[in-house]
């Protein structure tokens, strides 16, 4: 599907609001799978700059190729890592030792803050898929907390006694490890 | 619109190469996948209270914008506002990568966002230099260049596409000039560039 990235008011000085890009008939990998969505490169361009600023919309494409080498020269060279260590899959350390050597070293450590936070988030996650499975998804909408998470778990099963008296023993049961 | 369009197909492409025979993944990855419309949301909220950012000339500077963008996308959520899916096809489509974790994915997507943040601030500061307001291409490659990490995996691409645009100058096409800046045309092996250049320029 070709993505028509509508410019908001007031943003870049695109001065057509949607014109597709329908190249994907020159190879066989389509347009979508080799770039990133260019509105979500236009809302972190705009970010950055401030807010009197415009981007030309050749800017964005231009943006676009570049973060895409970008991903590959940090992939390939995390690749070649794996393969001198006879390992098959990249994890989050081959790449951040991959950007290191590249130069990227500023990236590192907001990248392991990052990394940090969302392997706290997975602990989570995991605690909670251990004491019911219908939590996860309230869980996956709301903020995910130890006391969030317990309170929804004590709404559901009020809701559940009032509809459904047989059901009343499994979730007993999940009351139980909750506490 | 177009943010939840964007997130949807992001969604889908996770499910699918996400079936490890692990249940805990699944999980995993189901949560990340609903938080994504959330982080969208989320992330468009952070752009608009950070409309005024201070203009960093420096790349330090530009450093530290960088990683101030990303402590306050943690703030807002931990996942980062590109979509996950598609930065694991791109990860996957030039060399013959079999695995790739879904931490290595999401690593690569917040690395790319502070590369993408700081090459926007180093545009906006090329284009500053000329009296410019609007951000051109020719403003990204000069942030590029300056930055050496940067200048030496886009050598190829950025010489490239310098070529090109100065041939269709050479042409004389006024309109080319007024629409397209510094044309993207360039004798790469991906040839859906071209073709989108052309219909740039008929337009």
């Amino acid at each position: 599907m070709a993505e028509a990235p509508a410019s908001p008011g007031g943003g870049g000085g695109s001065h057509e609001s949607g014109s597709p890009r329908g190249g994907g008939g020159g190879g066989s990998v389509r347009e979508q799978d080799r770039f990133l969505p260019i509105a979500n490169i236009s809302r972190i361009m705009k970010k950055a700059i401030p807010a009197n600023g415009k981007i030309a919309k050749d800017a964005k494409e231009t943006v676009q190729e570049c973060v895409s080498e970008f991903i590959s020269f940090i992939t390939s060279e995390a690749s070649d890592k794996c393969q001198r260590e006879k390992r098959k899959t990249i994890n989050g350390d081959d790449l951040l030792w991959a950007m290191a050597t590249l130069g990227f070293e500023d990236y590192i450590e907001p990248l392991k803050v990052y990394l940090q936070k969302y392997r706290e988030m997975e602990g989570d996650s995991k605690l909670t898929a251990k004491s019911s499975d219908g939590s996860i998804k309230k869980d996956a909408l709301g903020h995910v907390g130890a006391s969030s998470s317990a309170a929804e778990g004590m709404g559901q099963q009020g809701a559940y006694n009032q509809g459904m008296g047989y059901m009343q023993p499994q979730y007993h049961n999940g009351d139980i490890s909750n506490v | 619109m177009s943010p939840a369009t964007a997130d949807e197909p992001s969604v889908a492409m996770e499910e699918q190469p996400g079936k490890e025979s692990e249940e805990a993944a699944d999980a995993m990855e189901e949560q990340l996948g609903k938080e994504s419309e959330e982080a969208a949301e989320s992330a468009e909220e952070v752009g608009q209270v950070e409309e005024e950012p201070e203009e960093g000339v420096d790349p330090a500077e530009a450093m530290e914008k960088a990683g101030e963008e990303a402590e306050a996308e943690e703030g807002a959520s931990l996942r980062p506002a590109l979509p996950v899916g598609r930065v694991k096809r791109i990860m996957r489509v030039d060399r013959d990568i079999k695995k790739v974790t879904s931490e290595a994915a999401l690593l690569i997507a917040a690395a790319t966002e502070l590369f993408l943040g700081s090459l926007a601030t180093g545009a906006h500061a090329a284009a500053a230099r000329r009296s410019r307001r609007t951000v051109r291409a020719v403003h990204v490659r000069a942030a590029a260049r300056a930055h050496r990490p940067t200048a030496d995996f886009l050598l190829d691409c950025l010489a490239a596409e310098e070529e090109a645009p100065r041939a269709r100058q050479t042409a004389g096409s006024a309109r080319g000039g007024g629409g397209g800046g510094g044309g993207n045309a360039k004798p790469l092996p991906r040839g859906t560039r071209r073709i989108d250049a052309f219909f740039q320029k008929v337009t």
